[in-house]
C-alpha cells in the first residue's frame, strides 16, 4: 500500500512536471537565404563533395518574427532544392545527398535526390523523415551544409550548385501585445 | 673563461625558451590531419576516404568491391535505412563514419560508424598505428564491442 501511494506520488509529481513544460506552441514555415555548394575540380567519376559553411541561420526568421532565441522549441527541413544556372551541370549529377551539421553536433542526413531527372536545372529533394539536433545545429554557431553527389563522368572544372531551403520552425506561442 | 660559460649559458636558456615557445605554439590538432587518405576494412569489401570537413573527420565509401546489388541489377542503395525515405542513398558516396574530433594520442573519438549491412549505428573511437587503423564500434560501453582493422592503401608511384 505504501509503495502504491509513493507510486502515485511519483506518477503525479512526473505528469506536473511535463506539463509544466509544455504551453502553447506555433510553427511557421521560413525560407533560408540561398546558398552555395561548391568544390575545386576537377572531378572523377563516382563519389565527390560540395559544401558550404554558414552562420546565423535563424536570425532573419526571429528578427521579422519578433521572436526570443530561447523560445524556439524545434527546427526541421521542411523542403530542400537545388539547382544550376547551367542545365548541362546537373545533368553531370546522377545523385545528391544533402547533410547538415556544426562543430558540437553530429552529422544529419536531410535530404536526398536519386537518381537526379535528366534535363532539369531545378530539382526538388526529397527530405528525411528522421531528423535530430536540427535547432541545435543551426543554434551552435557555424552550419556547415555537406552535398555529397555522385558524379557521371569527369569533369576538368569547378563545381557549384544553388541550394534552396526551408524550414519549419516550431516555437512558443507568443502573448498577444495588450491593447495600449 | 667566464666570459664563454656566460655566453653558453645565455645560448642555452635562449634556445630552451625558444623550444619551449615553439612547443605551445604548434596546435596539437593537425596531428588528427595523419589520418586523412583512403583506407580498407579487414573484409576488403570497400575502399573509404577520410577527409576533413570544418574540424572533425568524416570517412565515405569510395569503391565497392561489389557495386550492384544482385537482387535489382542496380547500384547498391542504403536499403536499411532506419528512414524510409533515406533509404534509396547510394552506397558509394555513403559516409560510414562521422563526426569524429582528434583527441591525442593518435585517437580520433566522438564519432559513430554505421554498419549498411544492418542499418546500425555504432558509437565509434580510431586509433592509429604507423598505417593501420584499429576501429572500435560499440553501443553504450566501449568494452562491449569490436575492433576493425583497416590498411591504408597508397597509391602506385
Amino acid at each position: 500500500m505504501k509503495i502504491s501511494l509513493i507510486n502515485f506520488i511519483m506518477i503525479i509529481g512526473f505528469s506536473l512536471l511535463i506539463g509544466s513544460c509544455g504551453g502553447p506552441k506555433e510553427s511557421k514555415t521560413a525560407k533560408l537565404e540561398t546558398l552555395t555548394l561548391s568544390a575545386e575540380g576537377p572531378f572523377f567519376e563516382g563519389s565527390n563533395t560540395l559544401q558550404v559553411e554558414f552562420t546565423d541561420a535563424l536570425n532573419k526568421f526571429l528578427t521579422e518574427n519578433e521572436i526570443p532565441l530561447d523560445d524556439l522549441k524545434e527546427v526541421m527541413i521542411a523542403k530542400c532544392e537545388i539547382s544550376v544556372d547551367d542545365t548541362s551541370n546537373l545533368d553531370l549529377i546522377s545523385s545528391v545527398n544533402i547533410q547538415l551539421f556544426s562543430d558540437n553536433y553530429p552529422m544529419q542526413n536531410v535530404a536526398l535526390l536519386n537518381p537526379v531527372p535528366a534535363g532539369k536545372n531545378k530539382v526538388e529533394l526529397q527530405v528525411a523523415e528522421i531528423q535530430e539536433d536540427i535547432l541545435e545545429i543551426f543554434k551552435d554557431g557555424s552550419v556547415y551544409v555537406v552535398g555529397d553527389v555522385i558524379i557521371k563522368e569527369e569533369y576538368w572544372d569547378n563545381l557549384s550548385v544553388n541550394c534552396d531551403m526551408e524550414i519549419k520552425v516550431t516555437y512558443k506561442k507568443q502573448e498577444d501585445e495588450k491593447d495600449s | 673563461m667566464k666570459k664563454i660559460a656566460k655566453i653558453t649559458a645565455f645560448a642555452v636558456l635562449f634556445i630552451g625558451l625558444v623550444s619551449f615557445t615553439a612547443y605551445k605554439v604548434i596546435p596539437k590538432g593537425t596531428d588528427g590531419d595523419q589520418i586523412i587518405g583512403i583506407w580498407e576494412p579487414s573484409n576488403g569489401k570497400a575502399r573509404v576516404k577520410i577527409e576533413k570537413i570544418g574540424k572533425k573527420y568524416f570517412g565515405r565509401i569510395v569503391w565497392l568491391r561489389e557495386p550492384v546489388d544482385p537482387d535489382t541489377g542496380k547500384p547498391k542503395v542504403d536499403k536499411n535505412n532506419p528512414d524510409e525515405k533515406m533509404r534509396n542513398t547510394p552506397l558509394k558516396g555513403y559516409r560510414l563514419l562521422k563526426d569524429f574530433v582528434y583527441t591525442d594520442k593518435n585517437t580520433w573519438s566522438e564519432g559513430t560508424i554505421y554498419d549498411p549491412e544492418s542499418g546500425t549505428l555504432y558509437s565509434c573511437e580510431i586509433n592509429m598505428k604507423k598505417d593501420v587503423l584499429n576501429i572500435r564500434g560499440y553501443v553504450g560501453v566501449k568494452l562491449l564491442g569490436r575492433t576493425d582493422t583497416w590498411k591504408r592503401l597508397k597509391l602506385k608511384k
